[in-house]
């Protein structure tokens, strides 16, 4: 009973975090954007997630972050689904193995991941609609920086989840 | 690996790979998003509506501190032009002149009696650094908007057109997205066009006018206006106003830039062009 409990409360408080991170990313920062960037952060939070415990918890905070993320990004085509559900059950095996569960890991995951999907979002432009791959570059890597500054606070977040289910010390 | 991939971890991977198919399935088919970015839209609704009125709140706060400055050198400039106006009062009624010239040549109230509007709100804008497009708040549900339907401020231009219909929220790409195009006339100089979204100019808030047919020179500060070919649109909605004028690198033809009509960032309320008269072409 304790257990079931227990374990609710870490349910929600994983729920509380997206929920959170999706209301900052789809709802807030479109509105204070950055030299027109915003940045993204699901992402983010799903390969800390699976950083701190590892990979069946990154899968399941992947799906929900990447229908998430559809949904802010107005593409409602699953594919960050697919894309951040994968990346979470990668990064929670390579973590599970052989990275350690520390900062260090978290931003080098992070920047993979955001790297990714930097690319798959510019993949239609660059295929269907012609645009140069030098602007596209140029916008993922802004985008990417830009992300990876918010792996500093969402860390402490992550963290402190990954330390309440007792994965972390 | 046998161990790391266990049947929880297929089990997530399949369960995503089955809701990102049935949205695609969904988004093809019906041309809608499917029932699990229905009901997680439905759950977020709320959300949206608290933290948009959250954010225009704070995006004022925000404005308030840092651009405390601008808004001072703005309001400097708005004196030293309102002196200038006060100075050439005289040039009241040539202004006049120009606005009514500029409203019949839009003809918007004639054209646009066959129009049937269906009024909404911006919810959010995207979040996207890659497209240009925005959340409204009718859907299939509450209105009868269909994808492709173009969308309009509440002064008659043309801001964008709905690319994807939920239940009771819809996706509209704006004129400045890589993937918008419409036939356009330019002023009232018989020329014709191409407006189309660039990756490059939807950072600036511009779009692009290309594949210029027509005798006259183009402007800076010409009027583009749909034509209406195609069907797609109906004719006289007003995009922007040609702000540049360049040579194409190939030496053949020119391009320009347009800037719509109003900044997209600023528009709160659209009406959804459900349906028009095809008639004036």
């Amino acid at each position: 009973m304790r257990r079931n409990l227990s374990i609710t409360f870490m349910l929600l408080l994983h729920a509380l975090l997206l929920t959170t991170v999706y209301v900052f990313q789809g709802m807030i920062f479109p509105y204070l954007r950055l030299f027109g960037l915003a940045p993204l952060l699901l992402p983010i939070v799903c390969t800390g997630v699976a950083v701190c415990q590892g990979r069946v918890a990154g899968g399941v905070s992947g799906l929900f972050a990447g229908i998430f993320c559809d949904i802010s990004l107005g593409n409602p085509t699953g594919l960050f689904t697919v894309v951040l559900t994968i990346s979470g059950i990668a990064v929670g095996m390579l973590t599970d193995t052989v990275l350690t569960r520390k900062f260090g890991s978290f931003f080098l995951c992070s920047a993979a991941v955001l790297i990714l999907s930097a690319f798959v979002q510019m993949f239609p432009l660059f295929f269907f609609q012609g645009v140069p791959i030098r602007l596209l570059l140029v916008t993922a890597a802004q985008q990417t920086v830009y992300s990876l500054v918010f792996t500093f606070p969402l860390w402490f977040f992550v963290r402190s989840l990954g330390i309440r289910a007792g994965v972390l010390v | 690996m046998k161990a790391l991939l266990d049947r929880k971890t297929v089990l997530i991977a399949v369960i995503a790979v089955l809701v990102a198919l049935v949205t695609l399935v969904f988004v093809s088919a019906f041309g809608s998003s499917g029932p699990v970015t229905g009901v997680a839209n439905a759950v977020a609704r709320p959300l949206k509506a608290w933290a948009s009125s959250v954010a225009r709140t704070f995006e004022g706060i925000y404005g308030s501190i840092y651009k405390y400055e601008k808004l001072l050198e703005d309001y400097q400039d708005v004196l030293k032009e309102l002196a200038a106006l006060k100075e050439t009062a005289g040039e009241a009624a040539e202004l006049e002149a120009e606005v009514k010239r500029l409203y019949l040549l839009l003809d918007l109230s004639e054209k646009n009696s066959g129009h049937v509007y269906a009024p909404a709100l911006i919810v959010t804008p995207s979040s996207s650094n890659w497209s240009s497009s925005f959340t409204i708040n009718i859907g299939s549900d509450n209105s009868e908007i269909v994808a492709g339907n173009g969308v309009v401020t509440e002064y008659g231009a043309l801001i964008g057109k709905v690319s994807d219909v939920g239940a009771n929220q819809s996706t509209v790409v704006t004129i400045l997205d890589t993937t918008f195009s419409a036939a356009v006339n330019i002023g009232d100089s018989g020329n014709s066009a191409t407006a189309k979204g660039d990756f490059t100019l939807m950072h600036r808030g511009l779009l692009k006018l290309d594949h210029i047919e027509g005798e006259y020179p183009v402007l800076p500060g010409d009027t583009i206006v749909t034509s209406g070919y195609g069907g797609v649109y109906p004719p006289g909605l007003v995009i922007g106003e040609v702000v540049e004028v360049f040579n194409h690198p190939t030496g053949i033809g020119q391009y320009a830039t347009i800037r719509p009509m109003l900044p997209l960032d600023t528009v709160l309320y659209v009406n959804v062009i459900t349906a028009f008269d095809v008639a004036e072409q």
